[in-house]
């Protein structure tokens, strides 16, 4: 997952990052258009956030989904950071982006709703690409224990803290652990997509 | 076609030959084209009149169809070919044929010039009398003997041209039933529907990037040795290899004392380009150009398709899928009255687009072309407030097609295929934002296209 590119080895970077097939913008390292592509998304967005009469006027679904963006804005240079070895980005960014989506989500039932995974699984990252390895820890676990609450988690979400807290583990020597959580979340994976699947990079 | 019988009957008039009808003078500049011209004559060459009757039979005359963008030269092209080989035909005749009375006109004078009427101004002016009198000859060709010892075959050989035909229709009645004779067509289109003949049909391209240069050095009197090729070849891309970019870019830059590299960056501005697009092309009169290039292009005749055809201009102009631009059964947060809005008026729109070269179609992959020229002539063409309604107009599409799916992780594969179909179509869009006004004030239409920006951010 993101935010090791400085403590795997080279080898194991390319194998796990480029493959041809595995990039799409940040998902396709296409990282030269990202910030422009945020620019752009501001200057059509930003505007509008200065139209409090405008939005107090919308729907809930219209202001539901501005916030979103808003959010969004925090999400990707977050994860724009983790791509591009710039730690002072990733976690003020995924600090925020954390703050909104719990703000927004309170204690509401999440459904199948995995923004607080995904938000605490990015903090993860940040922070231990901010060498903090104990509190990239903790928001690991409590990514996993978001997508536990959801009503139909899936497979390939399940794996994507658990293969983070796999690396922290690693990073931290406890081996065992590392190895044990990792065979668990290709177990998962081989269980949901047979063996070797491309259903996601992970 | 006719009901008119203008089958060749020994009745038929000889006529005053040689005879050579062209209202235009060759052109002591014109450039380039030499392939087009060789492959023309391989086509519409003249074949012994015994040759012909055994060749053609059934095939009707040898017809070529010289089609391509407005602006690109085929006028210029035809009238350099006529000139060229004036004596290979015993007579070359040329109508303007972009309308019915233009047509008429012409036959009258052809009847005239051939000598095909008497005298008298009744029959000299008779729409119907001289046209069947012309269309008589071409079928059967024969010499006015008086005055003019004739050895070759017994009959003459003839070049007829139709330039500038946008309605195939206005050449029923004035098509020839022969199997002598030569056909040349210019048209913006291809004319697929013209059902008549079986023509050989050759697109003009524009200039390949060294006839460019050659051209931008010789009328900016440049030394080559003096210029970056890099630059040149920049402002070749430009200028797209058209005619009509190429004279009047030229002129500017000879005119401000431009380098190529500072026109290069000036152009990069589009804020310069309603200015460029827009200017006479003085220099390129001269050349035979009388237009500008917004309109060669003939962008205030279309009826149906100048909205979509907008819209186009702000997407990445080699392969633009069309289920982007064909908006049928979809619902937009956007006002976008007055585009294509179903099955039937897409169609419309894009066939009116195709049939005057503003775009390109491959049917297997069901994708549009259309050149970057043209996209910017487009854009140049609009004011502010339309350049945002359209800008947001092609961002609705995009945002409309793109595969969106429930916040996750998004690192799943499925859908990238279609998103790297429409990545090309956002940078493009990115480059553009230049000239936008972004809206201030907040509606649904504002809030949803930019998410698509934000997904292919990520």
């Amino acid at each position: 997952m993101v935010g090791f590119q400085r403590v795997i080895p080279c080898g194991l970077l390319q194998r796990y990052y480029l493959t041809p097939r595995d990039r799409f913008n940040i998902m396709r390292a296409r990282y030269e258009d990202t910030l422009p592509f945020l620019e752009m998304a501001k200057e059509l967005c930003k505007p509008l956030e200065q139209d409090h009469e405008g939005l107090a006027g919308q729907d809930e679904t219209v202001k539901e989904e501005f916030e979103e963006q808003l959010s969004l804005f925090h999400l990707n240079p977050g994860a724009f950071g983790l791509h591009t070895n710039q730690e002072d980005m990733s976690l003020p960014h995924f600090k925020a982006f954390t703050t909104m989506v719990q703000a927004k989500l309170g204690d509401t039932p999440p459904g199948n709703d995995q923004r607080m995974a995904v938000a605490w699984n990015e903090l993860g990252n940040a922070y231990l690409q901010n060498k903090e390895k104990e509190q990239a820890e903790k928001c690991f676990v409590r990514s996993i224990n978001a997508l536990d609450v959801l009503d139909n988690p899936d497979a390939n979400a399940l794996s994507m803290p658990k293969i983070n807290l796999g690396f922290v583990f690693w990073l931290q020597g406890r081996l065992d652990e590392a190895a044990a959580i990792f065979q668990e979340s290709l177990d998962q994976r081989e269980k949901a997509y047979g063996k070797d699947d491309q259903v996601s990079f992970a | 076609m006719s009901s008119r019988d203008t089958s060749p009957n020994s009745s038929n008039p000889a006529a005053k030959l040689p005879c050579f009808v062209v209202p235009h003078t060759q052109n002591d500049r014109f450039f380039g084209r030499g392939a087009t011209l060789d492959e023309m004559f391989a086509t519409l060459a003249p074949l012994n009149t015994n040759d012909a009757q055994e060749h053609r039979v059934g095939l009707g005359s040898a017809t070529l169809i010289l089609s391509g963008l407005g602006g690109i030269g085929k006028t210029q092209t035809a009238v350099e070919f006529v000139h060229r080989h004036r004596k290979d035909y015993n007579a070359i005749l040329w109508v303007t044929a972009d309308s019915a009375e233009k047509l008429a006109q012409a036959f009258i004078n052809f009847a005239q010039e051939l000598k095909l009427v008497d005298g008298r101004p009744s029959a000299m002016n008779d729409r119907t009398l001289t046209r069947d009198l012309v269309l008589g000859w071409l079928a059967l060709p024969r010499y006015n003997a008086k005055g003019h010892e004739h050895h070759g075959p017994s009959e003459a050989t003839w070049l007829l041209v139709f330039d500038n035909v946008d309605d195939p229709e206005l050449l029923d009645g004035y098509w020839p039933r022969s199997s002598v004779g030569s056909v040349l067509i210019t048209s913006r289109g291809p004319l697929t529907e013209l059902y008549y003949t079986n023509p050989y049909r050759l697109p003009l391209q524009p200039f390949n990037t060294e006839e460019t240069v050659t051209l931008l050095l010789e009328l900016t009197s440049r030394d080559r040795d003096a210029e970056k090729a890099a630059d040149l070849n920049t402002v070749a891309e430009i200028t797209g290899g058209f005619p009509l970019a190429i004279f009047p870019f030229a002129r500017l830059i000879a005119k401000q004392h431009l380098t190529f590299a500072e026109f290069a960056r000036n152009y990069r501005n589009h804020s310069t380009h309603p200015n460029l697009f827009q200017r006479h092309l003085g220099a390129a009169e001269a050349h035979g150009y009388p237009y500008t290039l917004a309109s060669a292009l003939l962008l205030e005749n279309l009826e149906h398709s100048r909205y979509f055809l907008e819209v186009i201009s702000f997407l990445d102009p080699d392969k633009i899928p069309e289920y982007i631009v064909d908006a049928s059964g979809r619902q937009f947060d956007t006002d976008m009255a007055g585009f294509p809005h179903t099955s039937g008026e897409y169609q419309t729109a894009r066939a009116e687009l195709l049939n005057c070269s503003l775009v390109s179609r491959d049917r297997d992959s069901e994708t549009l072309g259309i050149h970057r020229l043209t996209q910017d002539a487009v854009r140049a063409a609009m004011d502010d407030e339309r350049y945002s309604t359209v800008f947001t107009s092609a961002l609705q599409l995009l945002h409309s097609s793109w595969p969106y799916k429930e916040f996750s992780f998004w690192n799943e594969t499925d859908r990238w295929q279609r998103c790297d179909e429409l990545y090309p179509h956002l940078q493009r869009m990115m480059k553009l934002m230049g000239r936008l006004d972004p809206p201030r004030k907040i509606t649904s239409a504002h809030i949803k296209p930019p998410q698509v920006v934000l997904e292919a951010a990520w």
